[in-house]
């Protein structure tokens, strides 16, 4: 446990997030970016490949509980809508740690002819604008991987995955090509990233999710506060069918494969080229009140309400 | 024993693993953004006491350690083995004294002990904090004694078989108050 984390009272901590989720607003309301509330409680469920979604039995019909608000905020923007951000409540089902809860508040937003080197930029001026400035550092994720563990993720073998994870992982040889890097990823890897603001972009093409691919790299960044990933930004995959076969790829994973919302996958060819970003918003407060957990910076945490 | 899922695991829990029983000591969802999901856990081995850090899939499980802790009371001591007995239901145990290893050196009769069992199997025995012993050995100041955090100290046996610094006041036949956990001397025991 780290020295110097501070304990906050519920009165004060009512007042410090009305406080940091206004100056969020601010922030966008001078860029113009307008605000937006998507429901959360979706026909067909979000399809992400390592995320587990929660279901509602509604009266009318089975509903499940949005994981990340992307897919209806990217059918605004199919619609013709202008710049638009989002602070939502997302669900995950399973997902309870130190630096996690079944649910949190997601700051989304989009960028309509912004790249990612743009969003990039945005997001580093958001962290400053709530006041969270510190000593940035930047690289690929591959040169960040083969630097930590003298492995290239891209041509590594299985073998020098599974040794490399040998006194550290129950039983490496049962994981997959990309669950190996995962691994390998988090043992080695992220525990580099536990000073300042890091910022990690060129992921791989696995590691693609919803981001478009150029030649080996996926065109998709990451940022971690002090350790804490933050953000995951993507220049948006906008290729219909693209976006069809990497679902369907998912799904194989699958042991019931996720029907997606056919709405969505024909907003798609109207989707302008735009980039996105998602905040861990609560874990940015955490930051910022250098607070002990997420727990401690929510109002009533899984276990609370 | 039943299986544990790994977000079920807390700080306390025994698990099993290669074979071995381990106290959980923390347990740490980990979970890069987009990738797998990952429990990252620190077990104290319950036989040798080592602490581990390993790495799971959050979906996979772990078997529960057939680990029961029991308070005995030391009876008397074998050639190779020390008899505990259970003050509620009257079971003798006989526990071989390689595995009580260092711990002998407390052995005291009608003495009550901490006896973890794994699989029905003694697996440590764990003194009091705090014994009452008897110095058994000891010689009278000498120049050469030890001097330990200012004050000097002397060589002491006590009736368990266990030597430790006493201060040069104490004397033969005395009682003192020891911490079993660092083989310390407290104070004299009244």
């Amino acid at each position: 446990m780290s020295q110097g984390l501070t304990r906050i009272s519920s009165k004060e901590l009512v007042k410090k997030r009305a406080n940091f989720f206004q100056n969020i607003r601010s922030f966008f309301s001078q860029k113009g970016v307008l605000e937006v509330d998507t429901p959360v409680l979706l026909s067909f469920p979000p399809n992400d490949a390592h995320i587990e979604i929660m279901s509602v039995d509604t009266k009318l019909e089975k509903r499940y509980l949005t994981s990340s608000c992307e897919y209806l905020m990217k059918r605004l923007l199919a619609t013709g809508s202008e710049d638009i951000f989002q602070l939502c409540h997302v669900y995950r089902d399973n997902e309870i740690g130190r630096l996690h809860s079944p649910f949190f508040t997601m700051l989304e937003w989009y960028r309509r002819g912004f790249d990612l080197e743009a969003l990039i930029n945005e997001v580093l001026e958001l962290i400053r604008f709530l006041g969270l400035e510190k000593e940035i550092e930047r690289g690929g994720y591959r040169a960040r991987f083969l630097k930590a563990t003298g492995l290239d993720p891209l041509t590594a073998k299985r073998d020098a995955l599974i040794q490399k994870l040998e006194g550290h992982y129950h039983q490496p040889q049962n994981l997959e090509t990309d669950e190996l890097i995962d691994a390998v990823f988090v043992t080695f890897v992220e525990p580099t990233f536990q000073k300042g603001i890091q910022i990690i972009d060129s992921f791989l093409p696995h590691q693609a999710a919803l981001a478009k691919i150029q030649g080996s790299q996926a065109l998709r960044f990451e940022i971690y506060i002090d350790g804490v990933e933050v953000a995951n930004g993507y220049e948006e995959l906008n290729d219909p069918n693209e976006i069809q076969s990497r679902f369907h790829q998912w799904n194989l994973k699958r042991t019931k494969p996720l029907v997606v919302d056919p709405r969505f996958l024909s907003s798609l060819e109207n989707l302008p080229c735009v980039s996105g970003v998602a905040v861990g918003a609560d874990r940015l407060l955490m930051l910022k009140e250098k607070a002990l957990d997420l727990k401690s910076i929510l109002l009533f945490d899984f276990h609370a309400c | 024993m039943s299986d544990i899922g790994m977000n079920d695991l807390k700080a306390g829990t025994k698990v099993e693993y290669e074979g071995n029983p381990y106290n959980v000591i923390t347990n740490q969802f980990v979970k890069p953004g987009k990738g797998q999901a990952f429990n990252r856990v620190r077990i104290k081995n319950l036989r040798n006491g080592k602490v581990i850090e390993v790495t799971f899939k959050s979906d996979e499980k772990i078997k529960i350690a057939d680990v029961e802790e029991r308070s005995m009371r030391f009876t008397y001591k074998d050639t190779d083995s020390a008899e505990f007995m259970d003050d509620e239901t009257f079971d003798q145990v006989s526990i071989p004294l390689e595995i009580i290893g260092d711990d002998q050196q407390w052995l005291k009769e009608d003495i009550v002990y901490e006896v973890v069992f794994y699989e029905g199997n003694a697996l440590t025995i764990q003194p009091p904090t705090f014994m009452n012993l008897k110095i058994v050995e000891t010689h009278d100041a000498v120049r050469g004694d030890t001097a330990t955090g200012g004050r000097i100290t002397k060589e002491a046996k006590l009736e368990t078989g266990a030597v430790v610094q006493v201060p040069i006041f104490i004397d033969q036949d005395e009682t003192v108050k020891v911490d079993t956990r660092t083989g310390e001397y407290v104070s004299r025991a009244n």
